[in-house]
């Protein structure tokens, strides 16, 4: 049984070796991983590989070593009871008891087995083991259960993408979180003549209501989280410095990220010099859960990721048609050309891009922003 | 992709991968180390490489990540491994609570993280860079740290190590009321050693994982199933704020290289954030499992309760000072 459950052991180790290997080997860990994890995801593999084949190979090799702290199991030559150690070290040793009758403890540990703790309570019983079975093979039998079983069902049922509800979940929570943002820009600061009127129709649509002009507020502070920020720091902001920096197509449209229009609300010199630009990004599209009165809207968004996908925000803006949106796939990528508009709706300060046209396009190679 | 063939279950088998995929390399690492040190590391050394004078023994473990850097996942075993070898339990407490937030990578992503929350999105740079923001949350981070983690250790100082470890990880001396000094090497004993240091990476690595995967699992079904209303509540004060950022750092069990990248985005009270950053990397779904390889259960409830306490009541108060 001790054999078997060793043979085990080192098969589950292979086996993790093994998925880890797959996944970088078939590209699937680029749905998971920022770049930088991914060869970490590679040597672990190559390590668990070659951790599980030395110790398949030496699995029945005795290990005579003395250092009492050792999982020995079915190694462990020497006698811890009987033995004289005088005799057979030949080096001094420091006990601080006699050896007879297992009067001491020895903290063992068995690679297939147990620790042994047999103290004074054994005294009476010469050889008696009290045994933690940390290691029984129940437990071990359990942890490659706990091990395998959803490593392996994960690997085979995930589509290593998102679903719809998860998106426009966290994308909720982003959007709110962006908004308190703001509205916590707004409070630490006074009111100034460029504040909002605060009788914007909350359901206006970007086609009829007024330009940035009279909807944005004075928000703008540095987009660090903190508040109390001075905008002394921040330097003018034209529409010759966008131009340097963000390329634009032949027609003009500048070419920015979903993220990067996500993030430039409330920052009142950025929506001025980017109200009404023409806009062209690659996204893809969902339906607009959250201020849709109308139904003439979808969300356009995209995964923003740090380490891994456990921690990937969905940013996204909501695209106006004006009408009822053109056919679509849930989802599906999309080339978005538009002009860019901010509105206050709800309380919410929103980019929102008004849809000159949308062309169905393939799934980019920087899928996932890292 | 049919977006119909996507669902909750299918999001929570992302996600269970995708922290498996980014915490097991480290896993795998710590348990090496712990196995070369069983094999290698002759139990006492440890001992006098420490200050003799204890309180500064846990100061200096407190400031070991600097110069021993690693991540929680890593960290569990190579301290159960060196407290069999000989570290004092209130040393390697302290050292494991520590080394994930105080080290030079957590240092560089924190003030990465809060020097510009947008960080690569954004269309614009100050022309006068706002220092003080990543620098003060850095530093309050790593002193609020500090604190915590030395008086957790010189707490432990007065405790019995059978009342905080399973009996598995107790030290060599401990269990056997006598040292042996075999610290001789003789050359034929250096295969034998590279066989148990394997031996025991892969037991350890099989322990640590196991603990691993039950806590990512259910940090899986947490992010995949959680209702969208839950971040309204983060902003009703600050004391609540602080509380539920540092149960959303539990759930969440975010690596500490990583985890500042999400405070610095969430609309709550600085204190608040630098709980979340602080408790985190200390006490979190995942590493309570694996915490419960080594110690025993209720010195794990104490030491949550407690930090949970301390690290909330310290965010509050730092602020203000």
């Amino acid at each position: 049984m001790k054999k078997f459950l060793q043979f085990l052991t080192i098969a589950t180790l292979l086996t993790w070796g093994a998925v880890f290997l797959y996944f970088y080997v078939t590209g699937r860990v680029e749905k998971h991983l920022d770049p930088s994890f991914r060869v970490y995801a590679l040597l672990a593999g190559i390590g668990m590989a070659l951790l599980g084949t030395f110790n398949l190979i030496n699995r029945n090799r005795a290990i005579g070593l003395c250092t009492h702290d050792h999982a020995h199991g079915d190694e462990c030559d020497h006698d811890h009871h009987d033995h004289d150690h005088e005799s057979d070290h030949d080096h001094e040793h420091s006990h601080a008891h006699s050896h007879q009758q297992d009067s001491h403890n020895h903290g063992h540990e068995h690679t297939q087995g147990h620790d042994h703790h047999h103290g004074e309570e054994h005294l009476d019983q010469p050889g008696a083991h009290h045994h933690h079975h940390d290691d029984s093979p129940s437990t071990i039998l359990f942890s490659i259960i706990v091990l395998l079983g959803p490593l392996l069902f994960a690997t085979g049922y995930s589509k290593d993408q998102f679903s719809p509800q998860y998106l426009a979940k966290w994308g909720k929570i982003e959007r709110q979180m962006m908004q308190m943002r703001i509205a916590k820009a707004r409070s630490a600061k006074p009111p100034t003549e460029n504040t909002v009127d605060s009788s914007v129709d909350p359901n206006a649509n970007p086609y009829t209501s007024d330009s940035v002009g009279s909807t944005v507020t004075d928000a703008d502070t540095p987009p660090d989280g903190s508040t109390d920020d001075s905008n002394d720091s921040w330097a003018t902001f034209t529409l010759d410095d966008l131009k340097q920096m963000v390329p634009q197509n032949e027609a003009g449209d500048f070419q920015l990220d979903v993220p990067q229009i996500f993030y430039t609300a409330g920052d009142k010199e950025l929506m001025d010099v980017m109200e009404g630009i023409p806009i062209e990004t690659t996204a893809q599209l969902m339906e607009e859960t959250l201020n849709n009165p109308n139904g003439h809207r979808l969300k356009a968004f995209r995964l923003f990721i740090e380490c891994c996908a456990a921690d990937a925000r969905p940013l996204s803006i909501p695209i106006d048609f004006g009408e009822a949106p053109p056919e679509y796939i849930e989802m599906g990528w999309y080339q978005l050309h538009g002009k860019l508009h901010y509105v206050e709706e709800d309380g919410e300060l929103l980019p929102i891009l008004r849809m000159e046209r949308l062309e169905e396009t393939s799934e980019p190679m920087d899928e996932l922003i890292f | 992709m049919d977006s119909q063939s996507l669902s909750p279950f299918t999001d929570f088998c992302y996600l269970f991968l995708s922290i498996i995929l980014e915490g097991a390399p480290f896993i795998l690492l710590g348990t090496l180390i712990s196995g070369f040190i069983d094999a290698y590391l002759p139990p006492g050394l440890i001992d006098r490489w420490l200050p003799k004078n204890k309180p500064l023994a846990v100061v200096f473990s407190g400031l070991l990540g600097f110069v021993f850097p690693v991540c929680e996942c890593a960290v569990v075993p190579v301290i159960r491994r060196l407290i069999r070898k000989g570290l004092p339990v209130s040393c390697a407490i302290t050292y494991m609570l520590s080394a994930p937030i105080i080290n030079p990578i957590v240092v560089v992503s924190t003030m990465k993280a809060f020097d510009s929350s947008v960080g690569q999105f954004s269309l614009r740079q100050s022309e006068v860079a706002d220092t003080m923001g990543p620098v003060f949350m850095t530093s309050s981070r790593l002193i609020i740290a500090l604190i915590v983690t030395v008086g957790v250790g010189l707490v432990v100082l007065r405790a019995r190590s059978s009342s905080i470890l399973k009996p598995a990880v107790l030290p060599v001396g401990k269990a056997a009321d006598h040292v042996h000094d075999h610290s001789h090497s003789h050359d034929d004993e250096k295969p034998e050693r590279l066989v148990l240091a394997m031996r025991t990476a892969m037991r350890d690595f099989m322990e640590t994982a196991m603990y691993f995967t039950i806590g990512v699992a259910i940090t899986a079904v947490f992010k995949a199933y959680v209702t969208d209303d839950l971040v309204i509540l983060f902003n009703q004060n600050e004391v609540t704020g602080i509380g539920l950022m540092m149960i959303l750092a539990f759930v969440l069990s975010l690596c500490s290289t990583s985890d500042a990248f999400i405070a610095a985005n969430f609309p709550v009270p600085q204190s608040a954030k630098l709980a979340f950053l602080v408790f985190g990397p200390m006490m979190d779904v995942k590493l309570v499992f694996m915490y419960l390889s080594v110690f025993k259960s209720r010195f794990v409830a104490l030491l949550a309760i407690s930090i949970f306490i301390a690290i909330g009541f310290l965010s509050y108060v730092w602020i203000r000072l």
